[in-house]
């Protein structure tokens, strides 16, 4: 065993140990972390794995604390159907829009606009019909164990993050560097290329709406404003792109370091931290497009010639 | 619906529509030339608006001196942006994908700043500049001043704009570089200075139009996005560097915005600008090549 993987797993233990003697607040704390690294991770799933960024992407956290609050509080279902169902409506609602928008070609720019006219459109609609709370939102049953939001929350962010690795490492992997590098080129050397982005845009969808109806459930209330709340999507954005685009731990790290920031900044000045950020995002997209893994990696001199190429060869 | 409320409503949405028209005329120069999708333009817009109404309510100046204030502070930053912000990624950009990505980014973070700069510096409270809101009656329809000089500045600085670009030297070298970039630079066009022109001009659009919707629209710290997407609406469904096509899509969804709040109600107002630009985009990328073929 490396070194580096019995500390991951000392991590990993001290994580599911921690609720033992951690305050309510610290709690609350890794909650917003678990599902910030959730977020990013999934966002980056995508966006950063295919070059098209998405400003919508709260959409499918929407669908899933609605299908869930829909499930629970209208239907009385159990909360495991309720999950199932946060998983696979925004699943197939990725795919109906992904048949859409994914398999003829589409400028990145349209994309990302499109993405968040969808969520637009959803928070209108949701907001509309009665049926189903309408503004006033819906009402969920309590989380009776307090730590639930906690470990659910935990282990999505590990399984993300896991996958995010393994589609990184497997032959979809380099099918999808290959996209972003120049999708024609993919597409003329065997790449399936729409089912890749399907694949993906679907994988994406999934975990982020199983982090929606957890949210949802761990809040006991949801409305549209909160769930298809359009920072959300901006949030994913900033976090992975601070992290590093389309690498594996970089939205990982970005979503640690925006919970504490924000943490840390917020309660004072809220606006304070957004500005921050939005520095930081124009500060590495110019000189270092690689984010803060690559900033590392230049300090500790590994920034090798071939990493160099794979990691800007995703952005420009 | 009588005939009066339908001719209300039509020149209601002959006003907005005026004002999409001019943003979205700016945002085309700066899309056109540097292939940026400036996420951030509305928020351009929002400063010239508050110019506006802080000039207005300390000073009492009026509006109509702000918008060549507002147009020239903006244009200030729009060149200063273009500076370090696009030069910069333009130099090292390997393909037309990576730039538009890492450009999108970028502006993503000037509207994170700028958004809540504003917020911190001007509170998020809504601010209102009461100018000139007698309304005129015509006939049978009734209207505030302060709608028809909206509309007939923003009809003015169109045509202005449509003649410069049309007719000028340097307005035709603008649409050149936004046509062919390589072809453009073979004809001796120095496109990196085409580049921060485009850039300044469409800000100052922004600028002028920020001072226009103050005089009818509540200003906000938040607002810019949504005049983003409206201009980038009309520009798409108007078509890129097709300066009459926006002129016609911008009044266009202004009367069906019109007329959608007051048929199925003005909650729905937003939503049916998206769903006309969903639905124009992907119907013509699949029907036009050339329409998605251009970048990723």
């Amino acid at each position: 065993m490396k070194a580096s993987h019995f500390l991951l797993i000392m991590l990993a233990a001290t994580i599911i140990a921690a609720p033992l003697w951690l305050s309510p607040y610290h709690v609350s704390f890794f909650v917003t972390t678990f599902m910030s690294v959730a977020l990013a991770v999934s966002w980056n799933l995508f966006s950063g794995m295919t070059g098209y960024i998405s400003l919508g992407h709260g959409l499918f956290f929407g669908i899933g604390a609605y299908a869930f609050a829909v499930a629970t509080a209208i239907f009385g279902l159990a909360p495991s159907v309720g999950l199932v169902l946060s998983a696979t409506v925004p699943a197939l609602v990725a795919l109906t829009l992904g048949f859409v928008l994914l398999t003829a070609r589409m400028r990145i720019a349209y994309f990302a606009i499109i993405m968040l006219g969808f969520n637009e459109i959803a928070k209108t609609i949701v907001a509309n019909v009665k049926s189903i709370g309408s503004s006033y939102g819906l009402t969920l049953p309590p989380l009776t164990n307090r730590f639930f939001a906690y470990y659910f929350l935990f282990a999505l962010a590990l399984a993300t993050t896991c996958f995010a690795f393994a589609v990184h490492k497997s032959r979809w992997g380099y099918g999808l560097k290959a996209i972003v590098a120049d999708e024609i080129a993919a597409e003329t050397t065997g790449v399936g290329t729409v089912a890749h982005k399907l694949a993906m845009f679907a994988a994406s969808a999934v975990f982020i709406g199983l982090t929606g109806a957890i949210v949802a459930w761990n809040w006991s209330y949801v409305d549209p404003y909160m769930a298809f709340d359009l920072a959300t999507s901006f949030n994913m954005l900033v976090m992975a792109v601070f992290g590093g685009f389309g690498t594996v731990i970089g939205p990982v790290l970005g979503g640690v370091v925006m919970s504490l920031a924000s943490e840390i900044l917020s309660t004072n000045l809220p606006q304070f931290h957004a500005i921050i950020f939005g520095v930081l995002v124009i500060v590495l997209m110019i000189w270092c497009p690689g984010g803060i893994i690559q900033a590392f990696e230049i300090v500790r001199g590994k920034w090798t010639h071939r990493a160099r190429a794979g990691v800007s060869g995703v952005i420009q | 619906m009588t005939i009066a409320t339908g001719l209300q409503l039509l020149l209601f949405g002959l006003v907005w529509g005026g004002l999409y028209a001019l943003i979205a005329s700016g945002l085309n120069v700066v899309f056109g030339v540097m292939k940026i999708l400036n996420i951030a333009h509305g928020e351009l817009l929002m400063l010239g608006a508050y110019i506006t109404f802080w000039l207005f309510s300390l000073w009492n100046i009026s509006p109509l001196v702000s918008v060549p204030v507002a147009a020239a502070a903006m244009c200030l930053l729009g060149v200063i942006m273009q500076k370090i912000l696009v030069e910069p990624i333009s130099a090292r950009a390997r393909t037309p994908e990576g730039f538009e990505t890492a450009t999108l980014i970028v502006f993503f973070g000037v509207l994170l700043i700028i958004q809540n700069v504003a917020t911190l510096a001007w509170t998020a409270d809504y601010r209102v500049v009461n100018y000139m809101t007698t309304p005129l009656t015509l006939g049978n329809v009734s209207v505030a001043e302060n709608r028809l000089i909206v509309l007939a500045v923003a009809l003015l600085l169109s045509t202005l704009m449509f003649v410069f670009l049309r007719f000028t030297l340097v307005g035709k070298a603008i649409r050149a570089v936004s046509q062919d970039r390589e072809t453009a630079k073979l004809m001796g066009i120095d496109v990196k200075f085409m580049g921060l022109l485009g850039f300044g001009i469409g800000a100052a659009i922004a600028g002028a139009a920020g001072a226009l919707a103050s005089l009818i629209y509540v200003i906000t710290p938040t607002v810019g996005l949504l005049f983003t997407i409206k201009a980038f609406t009309v520009m798409v469904v108007g078509g890129l560097g097709n300066q009459i096509g926006i002129f016609v899509a911008g009044l266009a969804l202004g009367i069906m915005e019109s007329f959608a709040s007051y048929t199925i109600g003005a909650e729905f107002k937003d939503a049916t600008g998206y769903v006309l630009l969903i639905g124009f985009i992907v119907w013509r990328s699949r029907t036009s090549a050339a329409f998605a073929g251009e970048g990723k």
